[in-house]
């Protein structure tokens, strides 16, 4: 555990380099380049946006600012944790072959993940004035919003990307629950709409404090509650540990499976 | 079996790698040794997982001093890449153990680390964070690495429309460019022309004379026999002889070819 992290304080340079490699070839690739980054998430958002404004009654501007909130961080989480999972098993010489610490891998997509959050982030901002929303003074803590976020993302994927070298199936099973579980999450929908019992029990879904990490400030113009800051850092926190910890015990095998 | 060989470092050389009794396992995994369906399936139908497993070396018990210039050689299987990469640090032993400096520059299959859609010249700075060197150290050794490997204007062009030839030639001249305390070479310098296989062994020469600790593994007889100063014969994934080099690898051609 302590190499885990002493390796890691150490390759700062192959961690720029590779988060460099990966940039270039996601946008430097096509003719549209960066444009694609953007063209993504507005079309997602604008489409989505459409039909369950349209269908729930919600005001579209109104509804278009909520989805972004929600959209930011869950697509930060899910593409880090699908795109580590890739990590280790698509690059399998780096990790047979070099001598390299193997954790650098999944933790450049969570980077890299970061890098398009931040795009998206910048969009929603870019868009707002038009929405009719105004800035908080509450927005200034989505810095320390996204940092919670990335914790979490590199926590899950470091499981990810050690569980799909013994199951290189699981890409497929995460990414399945990760779709289920886009919908069960109060991402395109608002807990307020929710009747009964279910009041409470949405509460349980550990995505829900990281959502409201983003949409409480930037849509309500409030800094969430300690108790949202609390569960969310112990989220993330947990996911950290349990995926250091394992990747440490587990890198010896990955040799004799990749 | 191990034959007598006098073994040929001093006494006093420096040991930089050292193995005791070590041995790798591997097992031998089917598709569904690595899916969870796999998994499943066998869990309900009862069946055990299979259990192909095979020693790829064995009590393997070697010193590699600083200034040796070693060549494994052996037949197909006989455990000489595993060797390297246990050396490399890529591969823990299953038994026994190694001693090993942190720093390694290992060439193992060097065609595979180096990205196809960057040019020679972004491979470069990839293999120095890779392996550990300084961004303005490459930067520095860039001119020199541009003119030992002959790429010409292909050193600006991504490396997937280079020839093998010319794969080869970047891997090898970023690999020895550095003058690493360990060099590990898999298969690679057959793979230049003649005229650049010159050039190679004038590097290693050089690389020899600033006492790094070189092993080499190759089919190539000729280039072991002219380069290396100590051989290794495995077999079967032991140590079958060790000593000086000629009487090796007429060893290996008596028993094997």
């Amino acid at each position: 555990m302590t190499r885990f992290l002493r390796e890691l304080s150490e390759s700062g340079e192959l961690f720029a380099v590779l988060l460099r490699v990966q940039m270039q070839q996601r946008y430097s690739g096509s003719v549209l380049g960066l444009l694609w980054a953007l063209l993504m998430p507005m079309l997602t958002i604008l489409s989505f946006s459409i039909i369950f404004a349209g269908l729930s009654g919600w005001n579209l501007a109104d509804y278009g600012v909520y989805f972004f909130c929600g959209y930011v961080p869950w697509t930060f989480f899910q593409a880090s944790s699908l795109n580590a999972a890739e990590s280790l098993v698509g690059n399998p010489l780096y990790v047979t072959r070099l001598p390299m610490p193997s954790q650098i891998l999944p933790l450049v997509q969570v980077a890299a993940s970061g890098i398009d959050a931040l795009i998206h982030l910048a969009i929603l901002f870019a868009i707002m004035p038009a929405l009719g929303a105004p800035f908080h003074p509450a927005m200034i803590c989505l810095p320390a919003s996204i940092l919670i976020t990335a914790a979490a993302g590199a926590g899950a994927s470091l499981l990810a990307a050690q569980a799909t070298v013994f199951f290189r199936d699981f890409r497929y099973l995460l990414s399945s629950a990760l779709f289920l579980w886009f919908f069960f999450s109060p991402v395109l929908w608002q807990p307020a709409s929710l009747q009964g019992p279910m009041r409470e029990f949405y509460r349980l879904n550990p995505a829900v404090p990281f959502l409201e990490l983003f949409q409480l400030p930037v849509r309500q113009g409030v800094v969430p509650p300690a108790e949202t800051w609390i569960l969310a850092s112990a989220v993330a926190a947990a996911l950290c540990l349990a995926g250091s910890v394992s990747f440490s015990a587990n890198r010896r095998r990955f040799y004799y499976y990749l | 079996m191990r034959h007598a060989v006098a073994r040929q470092a001093p006494a006093a050389a420096e040991t930089l790698v050292q193995t005791v009794a070590a041995g790798v396992k591997y097992r031998l995994l089917s598709d569904d040794d690595l899916t969870l369906r796999g998994r499943l399936s066998r869990m309900i139908q009862r069946t055990p997982a299979s259990r192909h497993e095979f020693w790829a070396l064995r009590e393997v018990d070697l010193k590699f001093n600083r200034g040796e210039v070693v060549g494994l050689v052996g037949p197909n299987g006989s455990g000489k890449s595993t060797l390297l990469r246990m050396v490399a640090g890529v591969i823990e032993p299953s038994e026994g153990s190694i001693q090993r400096p942190a720093r390694i520059s290992a060439l193992l299959e060097p065609t595979g680390v180096l990205n196809a859609s960057l040019s020679g010249r972004q491979n470069a700075f990839l293999y120095a964070a890779l392996a550990a060197i300084p961004r303005t150290e490459m930067a520095a050794a860039m001119p020199a690495i541009e003119e030992f490997a002959e790429l010409g204007a292909f050193f600006d062009v991504p490396v997937r429309t280079y020839s093998s030839g010319m794969l080869a030639r970047l891997a090898f001249s970023l690999a020895t460019q550095f003058r690493p305390d360990v060099l590990l070479v898999d298969e690679l310098l057959s793979v230049g022309d003649e005229h650049f296989q010159k050039k190679s062994y004038f590097r290693m020469q050089k690389l020899i004379g600033k006492g790094s600790l070189v092993v080499v593994v190759s089919h190539n007889l000729g280039f072991v026999e002219s380069t290396c100063t100590r051989g290794i014969l495995l077999s079967g994934g032991r140590v079958e002889a060790d000593g000086n080099v000629g009487q090796i690898v007429s060893a290996y051609r008596k028993r094997y070819a």
